[in-house]
């Protein structure tokens, strides 16, 4: 762990989460139309990401680790691809529509 | 003689902590791939928008909080452990434990309101995505409590940084599932 990561920073980081994520919960409030849905998805991007980084020390971590994750973001990305033609075979259709 | 190696030379990561990361990396496996298909579904039934509507977004919004909390306390208790303070670093890490027991009360609450207005595992697909995607992450906060209860006990004596930074990175991986499920399920009705 590094020590530029203070308590402070910590506390700095969860107060950044909080507002982002009441900001997400003003969004579905105004509106649920699909940029309102799409915003509230960056929102939940960002959060996921200050938390693994800041929180999980990644960005400090060994480069194996780092490839070890993405391996496995690899992994869903191949099989969200690979499941769309059995959608497609029982539903029919485009299923990104 | 034979002993544990404790640190990998070619990784130069405590073995303990990369076993904690593929340990997590399988994690990220096993609840990516059901949010996976979960996504595929749902692009297919626009109508589960109405079945969303029916569960509690209050409930799982300070659930949320709760776990964004508990993270907090988590990585502070590393914090402590790497500065020497490991009585602190126990208290927070039971504060810690306290927080994912408040989240499963809260979610206990959530399930007895839904079961009793007949929204069950059986009452269609939404439903039983809902129920298997809470219920597997609420076995994560269990186990993951009970494992910092136990860092958090033995911290005092033992004096191991790095039993209080595995434990914390698994507690946040719950929060990060917790982060996605959140919207999935409550907001994107």
């Amino acid at each position: 762990m590094s020590d530029s990561h203070s308590s402070l920073s910590y506390v700095q980081v969860w107060m950044v989460l909080s507002v982002a994520f009441g900001l997400s919960l003003v969004a579905t409030a105004i509106s649920t139309n699909i940029w309102s849905i799409a915003f509230v998805f960056l929102i939940a991007f960002m959060k996921a990401w200050l938390v693994i980084s800041r929180f999980m020390h990644v960005t400090l971590e060994q480069r194996s680790i780092k490839v070890l994750l993405v391996g496995c973001v690899m992994a869903l990305l191949v099989l969200y691809v690979g499941l769309i033609p059995d959608i497609v075979y029982v539903f029919g259709g485009d299923p990104l529509q | 003689m034979s002993t544990l190696a404790i640190r990998r030379t070619a990784t130069e990561t405590p073995t303990g902590r990369l076993g904690m990361w593929w340990f997590l990396g399988s994690e990220v496996v096993i609840f990516g791939g059901l949010v996976t298909v979960y996504l595929l579904m749902r692009m297919r039934h626009p109508e589960w928008s109405a079945e969303a509507a029916h569960t509690m977004a209050a409930a799982g919004a300070i659930n949320t909080m709760v776990l964004l909390t508990s993270s907090l306390s988590a990585v502070l208790a590393h914090e402590a452990a790497a500065k020497g303070d490991f009585k602190k670093s126990a208290r927070l890490l039971f504060f810690t434990v306290g927080g994912g027991l408040a989240f499963l009360c809260i979610k206990a609450f959530e399930y007895s309101h839904e079961i009793h207005a007949g929204y069950t595992p059986m009452t269609g697909l939404f439903w039983s995505f809902y129920y298997i995607l809470t219920g597997l992450h609420a076995l994560h906060v269990v186990g993951g409590m009970t494992a910092i209860a136990v860092v958090a006990w033995k911290t005092p004596s033992q004096k191991s940084p790095e039993w209080v930074e595995n434990v914390g990175l698994y507690w946040h991986l719950v929060d990060v599932v917790w982060i996605f499920l959140f919207p999935l399920l409550y907001l994107a009705s």
